[in-house]
């Protein structure tokens, strides 16, 4: 078990990770998850210990990352962002290297690099030099490497980050089996990864921490509210008063106002539709409804949203940020293939 | 410790690298030996081990400009902070290995003089035993400092390339240490009745020169500030006091500073306890402040 307490980096005034507190469970997968920039990786690698915190302490299994560190570090593996790997070694030697630095006994390493080299599908390239290997084989070396000394618990940062369609996949399907005998934390950026392959998220956003629950209760959060989007033409304050006359509104947001239109998102409960009653409403009143349409907010809307939130209201800052983000989430929508094609093979170059 | 200091010698020895460092230096050894031992027609090593000291000006930053810069470069620095190991085995285990690659080619050198000796038995020829011998291991004490200093160098940078040029700068500095000698005992001479003054001036330069050192590594003009006033105003308390002590002061100063005149000493036949404390001393040093740079890594980065 992991366990961050009021956890604080600043770098001279910057505040890369803010008072962040939260338990890592055994037996699990965590999704660690948050825009660029948002301390994902800092507090990975204060957890795994290549980074000091300016306050706040991590216990692992109980031991002090600060007091005990020797000891900590010994129940974690840790893939950091850019795979740690010596481009001068071939797999195995890399392999065997890092299982006596995590201290292996040189009767158990070769066995156990064996074992982690078939769990991660290496095994019939570790003669190879780490320089000649392609970017999805050199990520498994780098899960290879984390395995090395069997530790509890497994830390991977952005592990599929530059990977083509297939090699995700792969990797994916490789971290679903880690999670089996493992706790593994998996840190991403893409919201589609972790809800695939993740028990538990953990959302950042500006260093601090605005989710930390289980998918299903995430999802359930997204699944009880209905959002309707409408585009109305007539006066603002007009439409405004219809709509506050329904108290099952939970929220009204003006998307966009041109021309003498209006684009309306109105927040409901679930299950309440209100489609009906607000055209007959307009008609009375003669404003034009152009379109409606009725959505159920999904698992990227409450991740949205959380993110958004801690943005503050600086509204043309924040609507940049959430296009730039959406527009992000879109393009992960493409990059996730299906997930038919599952063969481990031909993907050296 | 073991593990890094492995991956360090096969790192020097599963590339090119480690052979071509090895080739240069043997190269340089085959012709000192040709010039000094065979054509010179003596058995003693100490004037080839003396040269070698001055080649070792160019040799050292190329072993070791690599050792950290490399894994700053890779970020591999800081996995290497993520795994089991102490900061201070990561770094004994870096300069065991560079100490290794650089005894390979004065074990051949040893080996050349033991021949030589065999082959000028009961001759004129034989030369001093003991002069080889102290002048073999000043030769590797001054190697062991030399490393040291270059791999603090190459811990401050993630340029493989300014780590050489760092390295050199910084053993070019050392060895133009005993050149600075000769002029302040000059100067010294040529001023006779200033000498206190010079040497006063000579040794707040060097007080300033080490706080400013101390304040670029540790990034905050606050340590230089202390260090330097730590150290300027009680040397210009004993001034004040101790006038007349302080003539000539300068150049024992830097000689005692000084690891070629140090290395010189022991070689030719001064070979002295003092000369290991100062060795052993300034190689402790310079390990401790890699450690403490990589330690720094944490807190950066």
């Amino acid at each position: 078990m992991i366990e961050v307490k009021n956890l604080t980096k600043k770098y001279g005034a910057n505040t890369a990770v803010d008072d962040v507190s939260f338990k890592i469970r055994n037996g699990r997968i965590y999704g660690f998850l948050g825009p660029n920039g948002a301390g994902k990786s800092t507090t990975m690698n204060i957890i795994a210990g290549s980074l000091a915190a300016t306050s706040g302490s991590v216990q692992i299994n109980g031991y002090d990352i600060c007091n005990d560190p020797i000891e900590a570090k010994k129940q974690i593996g840790y893939l950091p962002e850019i795979p740690p790997l010596y481009s001068d070694m071939t797999a195995f030697e890399y392999l065997h290297f890092v299982a006596e630095a995590k201290g292996v006994k040189p009767a158990r390493a070769q066995k156990q690099v064996n074992e982690v080299m078939e769990q991660t599908g290496i095994a019939h390239m570790k003669d190879r030099l780490i320089s000649g290997l392609s970017k999805g084989y050199k990520q498994r070396v780098g899960i290879a490497q984390a395995m090395l000394g069997n530790p509890d618990v497994i830390i991977l940062d952005e592990p599929t980050v530059g990977l083509d369609p297939q090699q995700i996949i792969e990797i994916r399907e490789l971290i679903r089996r880690l999670g089996q005998t493992k706790t593994v934390i998996l840190s991403s950026h893409i919201l589609a990864e972790i809800s695939e392959v993740c028990d538990h998220i953990i959302i950042i956003s500006r260093g601090k921490i605005v989710a930390d629950d289980t998918l299903e209760a995430l999802e359930a959060r997204a699944g009880d509210e209905t959002v309707l989007r409408m585009t109305i033409k007539g006066e603002r304050s007009g439409i405004l008063d219809v709509l506050s006359g329904y108290p099952s509104i939970r929220e009204v947001n003006v998307l966009k106002e041109a021309d003498g239109t209006l684009e309306l998102e109105i927040k409901l409960p679930r299950g309440v539709d209100l489609r009906d009653d607000l055209f007959f409403a307009m008609a009375e009143r003669r404003y034009a409804v152009i379109s409606t349409q009725q959505m159920t907010a999904s698992l990227e809307e409450v991740f949205l949203s959380l993110t958004d939130r801690t943005e503050g209201t600086q509204d043309k800052h924040a609507l940049r940020e959430r296009k730039r983000r959406e527009k992000m989430l879109g393009n992960v929508k493409e990059d996730a293939p299906a997930p038919e094609q599952n063969d481990l093979g031909g993907d050296a170059e | 410790m073991s593990a890094i200091y492995k991956r360090e010698l096969r790192s020097y020895f599963g590339s090119m690298y480690g052979y071509i460092y090895l080739a240069f230096t043997l190269l340089v050894i085959g012709i000192y030996i040709t010039t000094h031992n065979l054509l010179g027609g003596t058995a003693e090593m100490s004037y080839t081990f003396s040269d070698m000291a001055f080649m070792s000006i160019f040799l050292i930053p190329v072993l070791t400009m690599r050792s950290f810069a490399e894994e700053r470069r890779n970020k591999t620095d800081m996995f290497l902070l993520s795994l089991p190991i102490k900061p201070v085995s990561i770094v004994l285990g870096k300069y065991f290995a560079m100490l290794s690659v650089f005894a390979i080619p004065v074990a051949v050198l040893s080996i050349f003089g033991l021949v030589l000796r065999l082959f000028s038995k009961g001759s004129a020829l034989l030369g001093s035993l003991g002069a080889s011998l102290a002048a073999g291991i000043s030769y590797l004490l001054l190697g062991a400092l030399l490393i040291a200093v270059c791999m603090l160098i190459s811990s401050l940078t993630d340029s493989v390339v300014i780590a050489a040029i760092g390295g050199f700068a910084a053993v070019l500095l050392l060895f133009g240490m005993d050149y600075l000698v000769v002029i302040a005992q000059y100067l010294d001479v040529l001023f006779a009745e200033k000498a206190a003054v010079l040497s006063f001036v000579g040794l707040i330069v060097l007080l300033g020169l080490f706080a400013l050192a101390a304040g670029l590594l540790s990034e905050s003009a606050l340590v230089g500030m202390i260090t330097a006033a730590a150290t300027v105003i009680p040397l210009s308390a004993a001034f004040a006091i101790w006038n007349d002590a302080f003539a000539g002061l300068f150049a024992k100063v830097l000689t005692r500073l000084s690891a070629f005149a140090t290395f010189s000493d022991m070689t030719l036949g001064a070979f002295s306890l003092s000369g290991l404390v100062f060795f052993a001393s300034a190689i402790f040093f310079s390990v401790y402040l890699t450690v403490l740079m990589l330690e720094r890594r944490r807190w950066k980065s």
